[in-house]
């Protein structure tokens, strides 16, 4: 299926990165700040251990099954009916992912820009484009976000570094004032966050390099989104200090203040751009996996051919969910951490571990 | 059903015709006879009512005894030496023609072959040889004596240069073989010559670089080029259209070019190029995107001008593609992007304008692209009137007269520079369409609906192949060693440092993979 498309190791985890960052910057300063104020660096730096993790489990599923997906080993290793069930919960809670994101992107968009706009149509909009994504295949999402990886990243760094002037670093003492367990309560959010690094086993047999080498680029992958993160944070604390949590899009407040002689001082339609770059790479991604997914349930039928229904379905479903702010940030975001960590943690290495307990007859030592 | 597919493959086969059957008269089966008049006759019989086809009998021998009949088409044999070597070296010849080897003895000709069946006759006929029979031998001979009328060799008017050969490809075939030629001067140059169109029969030259352009490539584009079906051609442009690899889209995936020097590049870098007869238009395979925004000047004139130049030029593609329609979103959606001493003039002027912003645009752009085409097609006595009538529309007189706002026509005249700043007429006519969707969809959903529209583009553009090539290439995906050579362009001795290329393996193959032009 997907093992006609080949792309490269830095291809590979690319769109998981950008995907990450983007939504990222957005929401979860405000977030980690509600729960762990100044010292939110803490359970960031914490929860990364989750991203390693992650990497971990794909690169032994990678090295022990190669040329399959995530499904296809739910299915060799624990049986039909069980695998089965596996692979639908975990199509199901990717849904769930992608419902979230969809309703992220349309608030951010509906509150700062278009006010007067239905949901239905900016969510639509995002979906038609993903669809034409996925229907391209793998390579063409990897391509493209290779290709807005500078732009995306070049305006962030520019933000901060034009910001500078005005930061504060006092306001990001004093340093674990409550204590170290107090903070970590935060943790619990960006686990989820950073579980994303799952994504990658559902492309699995895209790739073809040594399980040493993709294990190494992974963590380097993880570390660079914490690094990103970590800068990222540390400008909108300097900046915002207090004010941190009593604005739902920090950064965004962050890139607003900025003034070069009077001519970088409306940037904000920029930021929304790459905004939309990276959050367009997410959804082209998940939903690449969804449709993936669907087509092993749906014999026969290639996955370039379910994207349509699969973007119809996520439609209608994401427009009736979390229609307000209120609801999407008190239901969704619970609803969000439980999606992820079930799906992208608690399924798959309950599945190594099941692989390195009873699955040990094919005699290969692991990928770590 | 497969009543249907047998119904469907006898009618097929009833229809199905040779190419040879098509072009060639229905004598060509025949072989050559032994007597000068029953040759005579076929001939007569295929040539009816070809006014332009000259038959000569000639008599020789001491006693007039031998004959021989001379054909060619008028106007494509070169009749002044065929005067001078041929008639008269066979009426001055002192020995006996008994044979085709002494006639070619007796004339002072190089190239002479012989043949026997009257399918030769007739190609070599229409290729402008003189064939030439001889009484009581059963084959004939065919002389290398054409003289086609050719445009002299002249400088390129669709990609000037200022710096760099200002010479350019004419219609003949040979000579524009000679131009590369003269450039690289190598039996590596490798010249692989086909036929292409039932009727037309035109000439195509294959050339590439033996060792550098990989072999299956060369296998490809030979596949490729037999695969068309076609009457006749014209330009490459016909030829273009059917073998590229995604024929819906609208970016070219194949390079033309007029220019020798572009060629020659191209071929170094593991390129192959496709010459036509009849048209000084040489198509270029693979390719990618960024070539298209390349002058063969930027190699003439110093590495930081060509980067800044490049530079420059990648800024206006995405003013040409994208300046209206960022116009239009920012006065419909996004006011608050305007900074307020220059949104007070803007909506001042709006005021007076009775449409709204997108409705203004789109008639200007399209008023544009109007005058841009009648400039291109009227003659160039009455051009001079277009640019009058030109600055009158999009200008002062149409400010005047409240019909759009002068912010607009500054938009306009800028994307007007801006889409001539693409130095390749394929990509700037590409990107001006593409500007129109973009615009209304922007009028409808603002700088979200821009953004998804760019979005779209590039989906599009990194999933496009040329012959194998990823059309997007340094860039998506990121090729380090070719990108020193794509936006910006890097000393020439840190590229040639670059271990690629003059390898027959397709990954090296293109070197710099769709840089140099």
């Amino acid at each position: 299926m997907i093992k006609s498309e080949k792309i490269t190791l830095f291809h590979y985890y690319l769109p998981i990165y950008l995907g990450m960052i983007t939504t990222g910057i957005l929401t979860m300063p405000t977030m980690l700040y509600k729960a762990a104020e100044q010292n939110l660096w803490l359970p960031l730096i914490v929860s990364s251990l989750a991203g390693y993790v992650m990497v971990l489990v794909v690169t032994y599923l990678y090295h022990r099954f190669p040329g399959q997906t995530l499904i296809e080993i739910f299915r060799t290793t624990m049986g039909r009916w069980i695998g089965n069930f596996c692979s639908a919960l975990l199509l199901g809670l990717l849904i769930g992912q992608a419902i979230f994101i969809l309703r992220e992107y349309q608030m951010y968009v509906t509150i700062n820009y278009y006010q007067y706009m239905p949901a239905v149509v900016v969510i639509g909009l995002l979906l038609l484009v993903c669809m034409y994504a996925v229907h391209q295949g793998l390579e063409v999402i990897c391509r493209s976000s290779v290709f807005f990886f500078p732009f995306i990243i070049a305006v962030q760094l520019i933000t901060c570094l034009l910001i500078l002037p005005e930061l504060s670093p006092y306001r990001l003492l004093p340093i674990l004032d409550k204590g170290i367990l107090y903070p970590l309560k935060g943790a619990v959010f960006s686990f989820a966050w950073y579980s994303e690094f799952l994504w990658g086993a559902f492309y699995m047999p895209a790739v073809s390099v040594p399980a040493k080498k993709m294990l190494t680029t992974g963590f380097l992958f993880v570390t660079a989104t914490t690094v990103s993160l970590l800068i990222v944070f540390f400008v909108v604390i300097c900046f915002l200090g207090d004010a941190t949590s009593q604005y739902l899009y920090s950064f965004d407040i962050v890139e607003r203040y900025i003034q070069v002689s009077g001519l970088i001082e409306r940037s904000s339609a920029l930021f929304m751009i790459v905004w939309l770059l990276g959050v367009f790479v997410k959804m082209a991604l998940l939903m690449f996996i969804i449709s993936v997914n669907t087509a092993h349930f749906v014999k026969k039928i290639s996955y370039a051919k379910l994207a349509l229904p699969v973007m119809l379905l996520l439609l209608l479903i994401s427009s009736f969910c979390f229609t307000s702010m209120k609801s999407m940030y008190q239901n969704g975001m619970f609803f969000l951490n439980i999606c992820c960590l079930v799906g992208n943690m608690i399924l798959p290495i309950l599945l190594l571990i099941y692989c390195l307990l009873f699955h040990r007859d094919t005699p290969r030592s692991s990928g770590q | 059903m497969s009543v249907w597919n047998f119904l469907r493959q006898w009618k097929g086969k009833s229809k199905k015709k040779t190419p040879e059957q098509l072009y060639l008269a229905p004598e060509a089966s025949q072989m050559i006879s032994g007597s000068l008049n029953k040759n005579k006759r076929i001939l007569d019989q295929a040539y009816q009512d070809c006014a332009d086809v000259i038959q000569r009998v000639i008599r020789f021998g001491e006693k007039g005894e031998s004959g021989a009949l001379l054909v060619y088409l008028e106007g494509t044999a070169n009749v002044e030496e065929i005067d001078e070597h041929v008639i008269k070296s066979l009426q001055k010849s002192k020995k006996p023609v008994r044979s085709l080897e002494d006639m070619k003895q007796a004339l002072s000709v190089t190239d002479a072959q012989k043949i026997k069946q009257f399918a030769d006759v007739f190609k070599n006929v229409s290729d402008g040889k003189p064939v030439l029979f001889l009484d009581g031998v059963p084959s004939a001979l065919i002389l290398g004596l054409t003289k086609w009328a050719t445009r002299s060799v002249e400088d390129t008017p669709t990609e000037p240069v200022i710096r760099g050969a200002k010479e350019g490809f004419v219609e003949s075939l040979h000579v524009n073989i000679s131009l590369i030629r003269r450039r690289i001067r190598t039996p590596k140059l490798k010249v692989k010559t086909l036929e292409v169109g039932d009727y037309s029969r035109t000439q195509v030259a294959l050339t590439y670089m033996d060792g550098i352009c990989d072999k299956k490539l060369i296998q490809e584009i030979l596949d490729r080029v037999n695969r068309v079906s076609i009457d006749g051609v014209w330009d490459g442009g016909m030829i273009q259209e059917q073998i590229q690899d995604q024929r819906w889209s609208i970016f070219p995936q194949i390079q033309t070019t007029e220019r020798p020097d572009t060629i020659c590049a191209a071929m170094l870098e593991g390129r192959a190029a496709l010459f036509f007869e009849g048209t000084p238009n040489v198509l270029i395979m693979p390719t990618t995107f960024f070539a298209f925004m390349q002058s063969p000047e930027d190699y003439y004139s110093g590495f930081i001008i060509s980067t800044l130049l490049r530079i420059l030029r990648t800024i206006f593609i995405l003013i040409a593609l994208l300046a209206p329609a960022f116009y239009i979103a920012v006065i419909t959606f996004h006011q608050e992007l305007i900074p307020t001493t220059l949104i007070m003039s803007v909506i001042q002027f709006r005021e007076q304008v009775p449409f709204p912003a997108v409705v203004e645009a789109v008639g200007m752009e399209i008023t544009f692209e109007g005058l841009r085409e009648a400039g291109v097609r009227l003659p160039r006595q009455i051009g001079p009137a277009i640019s009058i009538v030109g600055a009158l529309v999009i200008g002062q007189a149409a400010i005047q007269a409240s019909l759009v706002s002068p912010a607009m026509v500054i938009v306009v005249s800028i994307t007007a520079i801006a889409s001539f700043m693409i130095p390749h007429y394929d990509l700037s006519i590409a990107i001006r369409i593409l500007r129109f969707p973009i615009m209304i969809i922007a009028s409808m959903f603002g700088l979200l609906g821009v953004v998804l529209s760019v979005i779209c583009i590039v989906i599009h553009l990194t999933s496009l192949r040329s012959f194998g090539i990823p059309y997007f290439e340094p860039f998506a995906p990121f090729r380090k060693k070719a990108s020193l050579d794509s936006v910006v362009r890097a000393p020439l001795w840190v590229q040639k440092q670059n271990p690629q290329g003059a390898h027959g393996n397709r990954n090296q193959s293109v070197k710099g993979r769709g840089q140099k032009t």
